[in-house]
């Protein structure tokens, strides 16, 4: 029979440079009761089937992150990045926890410190080059103008 | 875990369907209760046969199992403490078959509860058992943890309408319980005993269930009452009017001064409020029927009442005591525990009054509000707390010693009514029932569940571990 197991996530430091999470929303991730009103009709839950995919889920990575139990992965910003942000989380939530917001704080945190998804990755290239997400000539502006 | 053994999990339900990722792992790690255990690997069965497979090579390597529904038990139940394979039902969640001539619904057990009653609306019936979570609990977790809420007083718990179960037991082989028939006394009654039984001895894969035809009226009278026993009287007289009223609902003053700011209602200065709700399918009925449990509690001498004439009313009476929860949620440091006693229903003032002294006896480092169901005398004492402060955690346990070793069990009550034992009411077994009993039912345990693979070391007081 497996041994009763520890899980082991961020040190103190770099729980510190999740600034936006915890200095604003850690009381709210231990306030999560774990009812689940959150997660049957969440779109990214009833796409994927997987908790971390969820309302839920997205609330207790948050902690986890919090309470130095997870470290950022490719899954874990998967699990984050596919939240749309439709807000149904937060009209559901009991405790009355401004869902969307500590997922937002997630999010925000994460792609802080360089943790992105690939998509993310393109636009900030694009932003950074030619200055919009789209990558095109910022000379090539107002070329849909048509000369008089 | 062995790789060998994922490898054999992937075999049977898929690639897509296993996981090891610690973030998987995490977020199964917890339910509603202040506990945590981390699996090894959260599979997704699809069919009974996969679960069987799944059974047989647990069985055959000893690897405790943990059924899931969507985790919202308040004790424990679903957490995977031992390591091992959280099986997850997620995908189990189809309405097989509603025949409307027995009036019988069959279903996987992932079903959730609210979906089941949306589903059965269209033809007029609905599955009455109404755990507060009803629009996040399955149907095969309220089995688990035989789960009632506010109507069980009228139309009983999950068990009162479960006709028969499929069960695979460890090992693989697929067992069926009960029968079609609305009297059979052929058996010992197993499908009641899986009822209330944990995920301990066996996984639920098909649920064949009695309905009821929905109510079309309802009325609801509310009382306040100045005085705990009197309260207390008003329940015992509504009780022996010879009216079961659906729903008779009690919320003590802290609970209703923390919803009273919540909702921004303004709630009469009180020591406990009453709610009496009646329904059914005739109105003249249902009328007379609330007529006759008005009359019963005035005699209690409320200190003001209303009568919910239009569905405004009713919503409006019924506003405090749904937000009672959510307020202490939102009102704590951190931590809320919803926790759960029975005791027998003229002892509940009494009960009201001990409980409410409870946070003095632990120094305050927790505090306390109060409601619950009192026609059955089932309370739901919730606790406040913050669990990151060693201290409060360890007043909090204690809290709970008092509640259940002093108060629930020398009333002649239960140390839980409908949320089961779990991790968190493990060690108070002994005390209900004694240890031959307890020995019985490690007995009853060892027949279905030879090598305790089953959910193992919980829901019974043998092994307990601290976490
Ligand atoms: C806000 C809130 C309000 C609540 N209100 C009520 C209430 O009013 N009344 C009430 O009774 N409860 C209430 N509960 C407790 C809880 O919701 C119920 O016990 C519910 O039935 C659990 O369902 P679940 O799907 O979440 O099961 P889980 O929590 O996932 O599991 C519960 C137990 O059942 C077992 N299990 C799950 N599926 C199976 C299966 N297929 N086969 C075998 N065993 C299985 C698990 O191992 C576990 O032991 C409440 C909880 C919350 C958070
Ligand atoms: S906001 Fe995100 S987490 Fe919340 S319900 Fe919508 S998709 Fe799910
Ligand atoms: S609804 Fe709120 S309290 Fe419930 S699980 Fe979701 S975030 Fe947590």
């Amino acid at each position: 029979m497996s041994e009763v197991k520890e899980f082991k996530g961020l040190s103190k430091e770099e729980i510190k440079k999740f600034e936006f999470l915890s200095d604003k929303y850690a009381d709210d991730t231990f306030k999560c009761i774990r009812c689940s009103y959150c997660q049957a009709k969440c779109p990214s839950w009833e796409e994927f089937g997987w908790v971390s995919h969820s309302a839920r889920g997205r609330i207790q990575t948050a902690r986890g992150i919090v309470e130095g139990k997870l470290r950022p992965s490719e899954y874990m910003l998967r699990a984050v990045f596919t939240c749309n942000m439709c807000d149904y989380c937060l009209l559901k939530c009991p405790a009355g926890l401004p869902t969307t917001d500590i997922i937002r704080a997630l999010k925000h945190d994460l792609a802080k410190q360089g943790y992105y998804v690939g998509v993310h990755k393109k636009l900030v290239e694009r932003i950074q080059k030619y200055g919009n997400p789209y990558g095109e000539d910022p000379a090539k502006r107002a070329d849909w103008m048509k000369e008089e | 875990m062995d790789e060998k053994i994922i490898e054999e999990l992937k075999n049977i339900v898929g690639e897509e369907d296993v996981s090891t990722d610690p973030l998987e792992i995490y977020v199964h790690s917890r339910d509603s209760a202040p506990f945590q255990g981390f699996a090894d690997v959260i599979v997704r069965p699809e069919s009974t046969e996969e679960v069987s497979q799944i059974l047989k090579l647990a069985n055959d390597y000893k690897i405790p199992v943990y059924p899931r529904g969507s985790g919202t038990s308040i004790c424990g139940g679903p957490i995977p403490v031992l390591g091992g394979i959280v099986l997850a039902m997620y995908k189990m969640n189809r309405i097989i078959e509603f025949d409307r001539e027995n009036l019988m619904v069959t279903v996987e057990p992932g079903v959730i509860c609210d979906d089941l009653n949306e589903f059965l609306a269209p033809y007029g019936y609905f599955f009455p058992p109404d755990p507060g979570s009803s629009n996040a609990a399955t149907i095969g977790g309220m089995v688990g943890h035989n789960a009632g809420g506010m109507l069980a007083l009228k139309y009983g718990t999950t068990k009162d309408w479960i006709q028969w179960l499929e069960v695979v037991l460890p090992g693989g082989k697929v067992i069926r319980t009960g029968s079609n028939t609305l009297k059979s006394v052929s058996d010992y009654d197993l499908t009641k005993l899986f009822c209330a039984s944990e995920g301990t001895l066996g996984v639920v894969t098909k649920i064949g269930m009695r309905v009821a035809p929905k109510p079309k009226y309802y009325r609801t009278v509310l009382f306040y009452f100045d005085d705990l026993r009197k309260a207390g009287n008003a329940i015992v007289n509504v009780r022996s009017s010879g009216v079961v009223p659906a729903a008779l609902e009690i919320i003590d003053r802290i609970s209703m001064k923390t919803a009273g700011e919540y909702t921004g209602m303004d709630l009469p200065e009180a020591e406990a409020m009453l709610i009496v709700q009646t329904d059914g399918l005739v109105e003249e009925q249902v009328q007379r029927e609330i007529e006759i449990c008005f009359e019963a509690a005035k005699k209690a001498e409320p200190i003001e009442w209303m009568m919910a004439e239009t569905e405004e009313e009713r919503n409006k009476a019924w506003a405090a005591r749904k937000a009672a929860y959510p307020a202490l949620v939102r009102t704590s440091p951190a931590t809320t525990c919803m926790e759960d006693m029975s005791v027998p229903v003229p002892k509940i003032p009494d009960a009201l009054v001990k409980l409410q002294k409870i946070p003095e006896r632990v120094n305050n480092l927790v505090s306390i509000g109060i409601f619950g169901h009192a026609g059955d005398g089932n309370l739901h004492p919730t606790f406040q707390y913050d669990e990151r402060e060693p201290e409060q955690r360890e007043a909090f346990f204690k809290a709970l010693d008092i509640m259940y070793r002093e108060i629930a069990l020398p009333m002649g009550g239960t140390v839980t009514g409908e949320h089961g034992i779990g991790l968190i009411r493990a060690k108070y077994l002994i005390d209900e029932y004694g240890a031959e009993v307890v020995e019985l039912m490690k007995g009853i345990k060892k027949v279905f569940d030879p090598n305790n693979i089953m959910n193992p070391d919980k829901g019974k007081p043998w092994g307990v571990i601290e976490v």
